[in-house]
Formats: structure tokens, sequence, C-alpha cells
């Protein structure tokens, strides 16, 4: 069937056999590819399209329903060059993070603003009525707040004429949909492939059967083990995706079933079924934590523990008298946290492009463009200056896209055997199975202090962490690293089962230990009637957060909290506080070049931007140096070939730490062969490269790791929530979040409050909603969409504050360090600190849904 | 997107539209919104045969007043339902759940009729329709028409009166003019379906409830009408207590589901409590 709608005021032709999608249709056949599919499902909204004039979900809506009909995608919102009004308030506060969200609320958004100023002129919509009216759009990067301004600023008039400022340098390709991203790139010829996964958590598999004619090649393991459901096991391409996926179905795998667990109780039991059998099989279970895994040895399925002491001994025998003579001191909890996913709104992409059998270009969404070049250079035998790897534009990761995953290895493969480009984006379903997770575990805590003086007098963590197959957590051993003034030992257990791996994400082993840990903090205070922020203040010897102490002492929202347990009604309102404490690295073989180009400043390296910020952090340094404006400066990012120098990875909160001070060092050194005047294209050609180096001196380790340094001291955060608890349905709202952040300098405002408000709203998911959940009798997520798998959405957005200790860093070149992880760890431990405060019941597991508040609440009343 | 190829037809009138239905039989798949019909067909690996697409059908679409009822198209949709001053006006219970389907995009898409047909028993429309005591017109082959009573249309999950080459034409709904009406809804994030939800709309005289219809969104396998708690509250003065006492029972007997949003007495107890809420709500206390 041929028809002819209008898309974006253009008469385009589209040739439908009646089963696309509109999504489909829009993107692979007008090559609009600002319209991005996330869920597939009607759910996250990030495909939204105006139909005659109305915002509905393109994924939803069958291509035929196009005829006719007119369209308008986030490419035609603006006029030409004169951007939409809500485009314009996007860009000045900086809705936005890694825009993979955009394109579809910039649609909704407009669809919004435009009917709300035809009824109400320049009244400005309230939160709730901004969220109603965005309902249908999530963002993983948790953007929220800054959607909140720019609507209501839009809304307000404050828009309508005029350039207004860039918070974020690529935030106009972001919300134009001009941004590629790796699922947007096609190149001539090329094929697409889909990965063949098991639906069997446990099995043999014998030799795959290739029917005539397919393109295929075998994902398994050496030894041939299934060992999760959801595990890729073969991969075949084709020149449609359709076809792809009808040849990746037709491929023969004898699968013989063996034995499963995925309950970490039953796995630690004797007898189980072994994950891993032998040494050699151990040895390559992956890692779900980030940095070194220790040798520790095995027993079954259980690993470990793994011990962190600082006088252990002494530690665990107070413990133990305490125990016996029952002392009041003696604070004892038990902890559970559930699987998060990352659910980055990109999904795992990758292209590749080996049909010049002396150049390998791949695209990819990665963390990493650097790090990726030289591990698949390695992993292909090849020499590094014959790969090249490109990510202009990447739409989240938060540690899932750090390491060379599945999908680019396959691509990588097949493009080798075809000669062809092959291209292969995971879908949701995928997504949400296979790409790792924040694993879930048990944490049994023994906090002791001396009735008197509440000095502390002994720590024992106990920590079982559940990453399916991965092994690594570090849990325990980053809760020993707070409050350093006591006798101390963690104990790490990985506790493996037939589950999905998990994988680093954002401040790995943070939040769960913190969830823990925090709280037994919180309940040492109530049973001693301290406020719960001087009790932290006496132990504790970090600097920064002794700053945030004091911040948070006077704050209105703190100095007003109700007594706990002190409420009746139905709705309870309740105050928690928690601490957070994190390590700070850098990347000394960082190196940025900046030149001057065409009468422009130029700044180079082969590191990339995930929604973090890189870009807009490398335009300020230069753009400081030189007094212009940050997007007078042209940025080369997110690539990485053998002409580039080294570039730092967007991970382990070290990118803008190994950045900032490097960029102003090359731009100081350009700055000093121009000479004052303004840059013309008289000085092109000059140009200057920097290089990081290691903050000498101040390293806590010897050593690096992977050109990691760790450097010493610890960054600190601090995050006093309040909350409301309906007592009569167990429902959590969470109304306001204040995040104290001391990571010294912080280089691009705007963006860092982007960051930490980001986190706050990861912190409310982990806390309230977010679970990943297998089936026990086959071991397959039952959480692989977005409706079964709940990140919070505009409405459940508090109200955040946002406060920088910008001291105590100025050791470091620079004046700070990264932020990405130290906001991340004390949010969801705060609410649950909140939600004591309240009802006087704690939680311990999470997350904390209604029924198991309500249960809790009740049980507590019998009691 | 979609996996598996399907044949396609567009008609314009209902009586071509059966036509096609009685042609293909089995094979053949009623298109709405495609809201729900959509992530079904993706799922599918074999092929569904042909899709009759109803958006096309005038004469499916829009409200009309009809005497004591009003009717609106099968083919209406949320977004349309809504807008209009006769829902609002007649039932505004009906207008009351729409508000709380899903959001924007889906509410300009999805269309009452299909919501219906679909059956699902977290859906919010059918708790409302019973509630208001709705009747549904289903044409059959050949064109001719029967009307189904809300109380008997909802069968089962997924499941409805409107058999293999049928279609649901028309809501008609009789006017409830002057009452009051609240959907208490119950979810985790601010927009979800419904973990439990309750419609109610009641006829206050003078501070006492002269009438009372109640429908339970998701405590079973089709949306329930609590006649027991109705007739309980007639009579009832329009405060805390009495209602309270009137609708403690609403529970009873019923069988909710048990999933990651919580188990058959979690959803028990939830029904109970949005029950006072919607009901104190629509009496306007
Ligand atoms: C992300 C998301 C969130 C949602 N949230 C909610 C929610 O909170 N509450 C809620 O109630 N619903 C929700 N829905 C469902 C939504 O209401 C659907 O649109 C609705 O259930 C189906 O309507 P439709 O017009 O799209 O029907 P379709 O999807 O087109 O059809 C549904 C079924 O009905 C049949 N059918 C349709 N019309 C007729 C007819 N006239 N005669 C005979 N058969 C017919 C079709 O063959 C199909 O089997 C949600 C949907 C999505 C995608
Ligand atoms: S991709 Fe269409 S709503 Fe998510
Ligand atoms: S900016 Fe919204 S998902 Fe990343």
């Amino acid at each position: 069937m041929e028809f002819t709608p209008s898309v974006n005021d253009e008469s385009r032709v589209a040739r439908v056999d009646g089963h696309e999608s509109a999504a489909q249709v829009i993107r692979d056949d007008f090559g609009l590819t600002g319209t991005k599919v996330v869920c597939g499902g009607g759910v996250c909204g990030a495909c939204t399209i105006l139909l005659d004039g109305d915002p509905v979900v393109s994924c939803l809506t069958p291509a035929t329903r196009l005829r006719d009909a007119t369209v308008t995608t986030v490419e035609g919102i603006a006029d030409g060059d004169d951007l939409h009004p809500v485009q314009r308030a996007f860009l000045e506060h900086d809705g936005l993070q890694c825009g993979y969200c955009t394109p579809g609320f910039v649609v909704g958004a407009v669809a919004f603003h435009d009917r709300w100023r035809a009824e109400h002129g320049t009244t400005e919509p309230d939160r709730h009525t901004i969220a109603d009216a965005l309902a249908g759009h999530l963002c993983r990067c948790g953007s929220y707040e800054g959607i909140f301004r720019a609507v209501a600023a839009a809304c307000r008039g404050e828009h309508d004429g005029g350039a207004g400022t860039v918070a974020r340098v690529d935030g106009p390709e972001k919300v134009t949909g001009s941004a590629v991203y790796t699922t947007d790139v096609t190149l001539p010829g090329m094929l697409y492939a889909v990965i063949r996964r098991a639906d069997i958590a446990a099995a043999r598999v014998g030799p795959l059967t290739i029917p005539p004619g397919t393109l295929a090649v075998d994902l398994l393991p050496p030894d041939r083990r299934v060992r999760w459901a959801g595990q890729p096991v073969a991969v075949a391409a084709a020149e449609t995706l359709d076809e792809a996926r009808r040849a990746a179905a037709a491929l023969g795998v004898p699968f013989t079933p063996l034995a499963f667990v995925t309950d970490p109780e039953i796995a630690s039991r004797p007898g189980a079924p072994l994950v891993y059998e032998t040494k050699d099989e151990r040895k390559r279970a992956p890692n779900g934590s980030e940095g070194t895994v220790f040798p520790a040895s095995w027993k079954g399925n259980r690993r470990g523990p793994s011990r962190t002491p600082y006088l252990g001994s002494l530690a665990k025998s107070r413990v133990a008298k305490a125990r016996t003579t029952g002392r009041r001191g003696l604070v004892e909890l038990e902890f559970h946290t559930a699987a998060q996913l990352h659910t980055s709104f990109e999904p795992h992409a990758c292209v590749a492009d080996w049909s010049d059998p002396d150049r390998l270009r791949v695209w990819m969404s990665t963390q990493g463009v650097e790090a990726m070049r030289l591990a698949i250079a390695e992993r292909f035998d090849l020499d590094p200056a014959k790969v090249e790897v490109v990510a202009d534009y990447v739409g989240g990761g938060f540690g899932s896209k750090l390491s060379l995953t599945t999908e680019t290895v396959a691509a990588i493969r097949l493009s080798r055997l075809s000669r062809r480009p092959v291209k292969i984006a995971l879908d949701r379903h995928e997504e949400l199975t296979a790409t790792g997770n924040r694993p879930g575990g048990r944490s049994r805590v023994s906090l002791l202090v001396d009735e008197r003086t509440h000095g502390i007098e002994a720590l024992l963590v106990d920590t079982e962490s559940h990453g399916g197959v991965a092994i690594g957590s570090t849990v325990g051993a980053l809760s020993m690293l707070v409050y350093e003034r006591t006798p101390r030992l963690a104990r790490d257990v990985d506790v493996v089962t037939n589950a999905p791996p998990g994988a680093p994400f954002r401040g790995p082993g943070g939040p769960t230990y913190a969830w823990a840990l925090e709280q037994t903090v919180d309940e040492v205070a109530h049973r001693f009637g301290r406020d719960p922020i001087d009790l932290r203040a006496q132990w504790d010897g970090n600097e920064k957060r002794q700053a945030l102490y004091r911040w948070a002492r006077a704050l209105p929202t703190w100095r007003e909290r109700p007594a706990t347990g002190s409420q009746t009604g139905r709705f309870r309102r309740g105050v928690g506080v928690a601490a957070a404490n994190w390590l700070y690295f850098v990347d000394a073989d960082t190196e940025v070049v900046v030149s001057v180009e065409g009468g422009r400043l130029v700044v180079t390296c082969a590191s990339q931007d995930m929604g973090t910020g890189s870009r807009t952090v490398l335009a300020r340094a230069v753009a400081g140096v030189f007094d212009v404006e940050p997007t007078d400066v042209v940025v080369r990012l997110g690539r990485s070939d053998a002409s580039l120098a080294h570039g730092p990875a967007s991970g382990g909160s070290r990118t803008t730490v190994s950045l900032w001070s490097t960029a102003v060092e090359a731009a100081t050194a350009v700055r000093a062969q121009v000479g004052a005047g303004a840059v013309t294209s008289a000085h092109d050609g000059v140009s200057a490269t920097a290089r990081r180096g290691g903050d000498r001196g101040l390293r806590a380790v010897p050593f690096t790791v992977g050109g990691i340094q760790v450097g010493r001291g610890f960054s600190a955060a601090l995050h006093v929530s309040e909350v409301e608890v309906d007592t009569r349905t167990g429902r959590t709202r969470v109304l306001r979040v204040h995040g104290g952040i001391a990571v010294g300098r912080i280089h691009a405002p705007a963006l860092a409050r982007s960051q930490c408000e980001g986190s706050i709203i990861q912190g409310v998911g982990l806390a309230l909603h977010e679970q990943q959940v297998l089936d026990p009798h086959s071991g397959l997520t039952l959480t692989a969409n977005l409706e079964d798998y709940r990140i919070p959405q505009l409405g459940d957005t508090p109200e955040i504050d946002i406060h920088f200790h910008e001291e105590g860093w100025d050791r470091v070149p620079g004046g700070g360090v990264g932020l990405g992880e130290v906001a991340t760890i004390s949010p969801a431990a705060s609410l649950g600190n909140a939600i004591f405060n309240a009802t006087g019941w704690r939680p311990t597991t999470l997350p904390v849904r209604p029924d198991r508040l309500l249960a809790g609440l009740r049980a507590d009343a019998v009691r | 997107m979609i996996p598996a190829s399907f044949d396609y037809v567009a008609p314009t009138t209902v009586d071509e539209a059966l036509a096609a239905l009685a042609e293909h039989g089995d094979d053949a798949k009623v298109l709405a919104g495609g809201q729900s019909l959509l992530p079904i067909l993706r799922m599918r690996l074999n092929a569904p045969g042909v899709v009759v697409d109803l958006g096309r059908i005038p004469d499916l679409q829009g409200v009309c007043d009809d005497g004591d009822h009003i009717v609106i198209g099968a083919m209406t949709t949320y977004a349309a339902v809504l807008a209009d001053d006769l829902v609002s006006t007649h039932a505004s219970l009906l207008s009351k759940a729409v508000a709380t389907v899903a959001d924007p995009q889906i509410r300009h898409r999805g269309t009452l009729g299909g919501a219906l047909v679909h059956a699902d028993p977290a859906g919010d429309v059918g708790a409302p329709v019973l509630a208001l005591g709705a009747e549904l017109v289903v044409a059959g082959p050949g064109g001719q028409t029967r009307t189904v009573t809300a109380d008997d249309f909802f069968e089962d999950l997924f499941t409805t009166a409107v058999g293999e080459g049928e279609l649901l034409t028309q809501i008609r709904i009789p006017k409830h003019t002057g009452w009051g009406a609240h959907y208490e809804k119950f979810v985790r994030v601010s927009h979800q379906w419904s973990i439990v939800a309750v419609a109610a709309t009641v006829r206050s005289e003078g501070g006492t409830i002269a009438e009372a219809r109640v429908g339970l969104t998701n405590m079973g396998s089709t949306p329930l009408r609590a006649v027991s708690v109705e007739n309980a509250l007639v009579g009832q003065p329009a405060t805390d207590e009495a209602i309270r006492a009137a609708v403690a029972s609403v529970a009873d007997g019923t069988n909710p589901p048990s999933d990651l949003n919580g188990d058959s007495d979690y959803r028990r107890h939830l029904a109970t409590v949005l029950t006072r809420r919607a009901v104190l709500a629509a009496a306007g206390a």
C-alpha cells in the first residue's frame, strides 16, 4: 500500500505492507531518526509524534494510520533555525541529560504548551498539571526537575523570543532530534543481526545447526554451558530486522536442560545445583563490580568471605560479648535489597563495519570509546591503529556500557564473515534481562556503641551479594570506609545462582551498603534519643561531611521534623537523613588537545558524553581561558582512533576530574601562543596538548588500576528527605529531598545539579519501586518491560534542592573530584530513615512497596 | 517491529466491516486504537491474518443524546469522551474514570469500545460502565444488532459477550444527571494500570444518600458491581462514619489477583479503603 502523508510540512511517500508501526516507517523509511523507540509498548513516550496535531505514541500507531494524516516529528517542531519556545526552554533550564528521551518530551511538551497558552495565556501551570500532561514520558537519567522548570518557563512565555542561553553545548542537537546515536546509524549495504538467547536457566548445548544460506555464529563460552535464562547462544544476520529475527529463531540449538537454582538461599544449601563446577569455570565468572576481583575461596555456590578488617578480631569479640551480656548499646539489623536494572534508554547497540579488511570501524553505545578500541584490538588480535570506535551520542549507560559486551563482539564477527556492515541493537526485553543489574543481597549490621558516650566500639558487616552468575561484591568493604574510628570487620560473600549477571551500576555497592549501614546508625540514634546528624558528626572524621552536617542542621525541613512515631493520623510525614562516602579516581593518562581551526577554538579528546556533560565540561574549560561562550568552542568527542591520544571512560566518577584541568592547561598553552586578542583564522594551526598526570603524593594505594589512580581522601554527600506515608494504603510519597554534595569545585553547575537530581530520582526508584523479578520455575525475567519494571515518573519526583560544598579539594588540579557516584549512594537510605521517622516502622527490605509497608505497620501494631 | 505481515482493510461502514469479518472468519482481527492490539500482535510469531481497521467508520464515533440515555460510539477515543459535555453532565463517573487512563498519548488513540472489548480486568472503564448500568449494542453478521446489559457483557478475563464476527458499536448509558461521582484509583507510581480502583456515583437528597452505584476494578477476572454496598448506602447520611460502616463488606466474596503489586488480601483491604474514599467524594462529603 502506498500513500503520501504530510510529514513536517513535506509530502512523503510511504510504502507499507500493513504491518509496520508508524515509528518504524518514520525512522527507517523517512530517515527521521529523532523519533526514538525505547519500550515499543506505549509506556515511555520516546516515540511521541503529533498526529493531526495530537500527541500519540508512534510505536503503537499502525503505519496505515498515517494515510491522509499530518505528522509532526521532533525534526519538524522548530521553524527552520528558529526553535520552538519549548525547545529554547529545555536548553536554558537543562531539561535533559543523555537526550534519548528528549525528542519525545519535546513533542509532548509542545502539544501541552501550545494548548495551555491558547487557553491560559502566560499563567504558569503547577507541577501537578505538568506531571499529568507529560505522564506518558519517562526519563531514566532523571532530568525531571529541569523538565518541570523548562515547561513552566515556556508556559510563562519567557522563551517566546530571543535565543536564550544553552546550559549544555550539545543540547541543540538533542532538542531538535539531529543528534545521532548508535541506534540511528545506518550504513549502505548494512545487515541486521539478532541474538538468539537461552530460554532456560541451565543447559549443556550441542553443536549449532545453521540452515544453509544463513549467516550466523555461535556465542557460547568454550564449555558450551548456559548458566542463565537470556544468555546469548548464537547470532544470525539478514537483510532486514524481521528476517534476522526469523533466522535467529530458525537456528538449531540442541539444549540439554540441567538442574538450576535461582534462589540464593537454596543455592547455599549443600547439594544445590552448582553454577560453576570447576576452578576454570569459576575463573571466568563475570565481575559484577568495578575494579579488581581479589581471589577468594569457594564453597559450592558461595564465594568468600572476603574480609576487610581493622582490628577485626577485637570488633568480633566485642560484639560477641555484647550479645551474651545483652548490652543495650548493640544494635543488630538485617537488610534485604532487590536487583535494580540500569534501564539505559538507548539500548546496547553496535554497528560494525569490517568491509575493508584493513580497517575496522565500530559505532557502539559505550561509556569508553578509547577503552573499547583497545579491548576490540585485543579481542580480535588486531593492531589498535586499525580500529576506530565512534559514539557521538550515548543514551545513558550508568555503568552497564563500560565493557566489551556481546552485541559488539557478535556484530564484529558477523561483519568479518560477511564483509558488510552489521547492526545489532537490543530490544527492551533484552536490555532489561541481559545487560546487567545492581545485585540485590542481604546485609547484617552489628553496631556497638558505648551506652553513655555513644562512641562507637565495634562495627561488623556481613553481606551476601546475589549477582546471579557474577561475583565481586564489595558492599561490606565499602561500609568500612565511613566511620573509621572503630574496630571493624566486613565479610563479603557472593552467592552465585542461575540468574542474569550483575554489572557495575553507578556507585557499585554504594546504595546497597548505605541502605543497611545508614539505617543502622539511625536506629542507634533513635535508641539513645540522639539527633541522627549529631551522632554522625560525633563519629565522623571526614571534614567535608562535617560541613554538610552543619548545612543540614540548618535546613527547615530538618529542624521541623517530627518526633519518631509521634503521629497518629492517616497521612504521616517523616524526615530522614543519610550520609554517603565514596572514593575518587583519576585517569592519569588523559590527554586533551586544544587547537585553532578555521578561526575557531577546537578541543579534542578520545572520550565520550553519555549525558553526564563531558562535552560541556571541555567547552567551558576552554571558554573560560579565552573568555568566550562555551558554545563558541567546537568540541570533538565520541571517537577514538590511532590519531587521538588517550581519553577517559565515563565511569568511576573520573571523567570530569580527568578532563577539566587538562583542558584548561592545553587551552592556556594555546592562549600563550595566540596572545591576548581574539582568536581568528590567522591563528589556524596553533595547537597544544596537555596530559593530566596523577595527583602525585596523594595516592591512597601505590598502584593504578588500568591507568586509573585511586585518589587519597573520600568525597562525601548527605541527603535529607521528607516523605508522606498513607498508612491506610501503604503508599509513600517523597515530598522533598535536599542533597548536599562535597566534591570540591563544580565546573558546570547546571549540569552538576542535574546529575545530582537524577541520582535522587534513581534513589527514589530503588527505595520504592524498582525490583527485577525472576520466575522461579524457569529463571526467566518477569520484569522485562517498562510496565512491570517501574521507574519513577515526573509525578513521582520530589522537590529537590542541591547544595554544593566546594571547599577542601584544592590539592587536586581543578579543585574538584567526580560526583556521579557519591551523589547516588544515600538517597534511598535517607528515605528508609524518613519512613521510620514517619511511622515508627523501619523498612529493611527494598523496594518499600505499599503492601510491604502496610504489612509492616500492622505487624508493629500487633506487637 | 510487528513481526508477521498481515493484510489490512479499512471499511467505511459497519456493514462493510461485518462483511469483512464474515469473509475472513477466524483470521480476522478488529483494530480500534491499537493500544492493546499492537503489543499483542508484536508478540506473535505466526501471521495474524487480516486486520479490519474500524478507524474510518464515522458512524462509530462521537457521543449523542438519546432521551434518557447518552449514546457513545465504540470508536470514540478516550480524549473525545473526556472532552464531551454530554458525558460529563450525564455520566460524570465515566469522565472521571477516563481521566485516569494511562496518559494523554494513549488517550488520544485508545477507544472506549476497544477497551471494553479488550476487557483487561485492570482497565478503568469497565467498572464505571457497569456501575452506570450501561447497555452495549453488538452488531453481528448480516447487520442485526442485539443489546447486552453491562451485567452480562463481561464474561471473564479478556472475554466479553462480543463473539467472533461481531462488533461492539455503541455504549448506551442511562443519564445520571446531577449525581455526584468519583473514581478512586490506586497506583504505586504516579501513572499506571490500576492495582485496585473503585467507581462510585451517588444521588444525594439533603445530605442523605438516596441512590448509589459502586463498581470495582481489578478485584476479580471482570469488573464487579458491589450491589450489597449500594443497598447499604441508601438512606445513610453522607458522613465518614456512616459510609465506613456501609462499605465495610465491599470485598467479601471477591477473588482478586495476586501479583508483583500485592497479594489478594492486600487488594481486599485496598478495596475497602478506596470504596470509602470514593463514596465520600461522590457524596460531596
Ligand atoms: C502504556 C499503556 C498504558 C495503559 N494504561 C491503561 C490504564 O491505566 N487504564 C486502562 O483502562 N487502560 C490502559 N491502557 C489500555 C488502553 O486503554 C487501551 O487503549 C484499550 O484497552 C484498548 O483500546 P483500543 O481502542 O486501543 O483497542 P485495540 O487495541 O485496537 O483493540 C483491543 C481489542 O478489542 C478488539 N476490538 C476493539 N474494538 C472493537 C469493537 N468495536 N468491536 C469488537 N472488537 C473490538 C480488538 O480486536 C482487540 O482484541 C494502557 C495501554 C498502554 C499501551
Ligand atoms: S517507544 Fe513508544 S512509547 Fe516507548
Ligand atoms: S535524558 Fe532522559 S533518558 Fe537520558
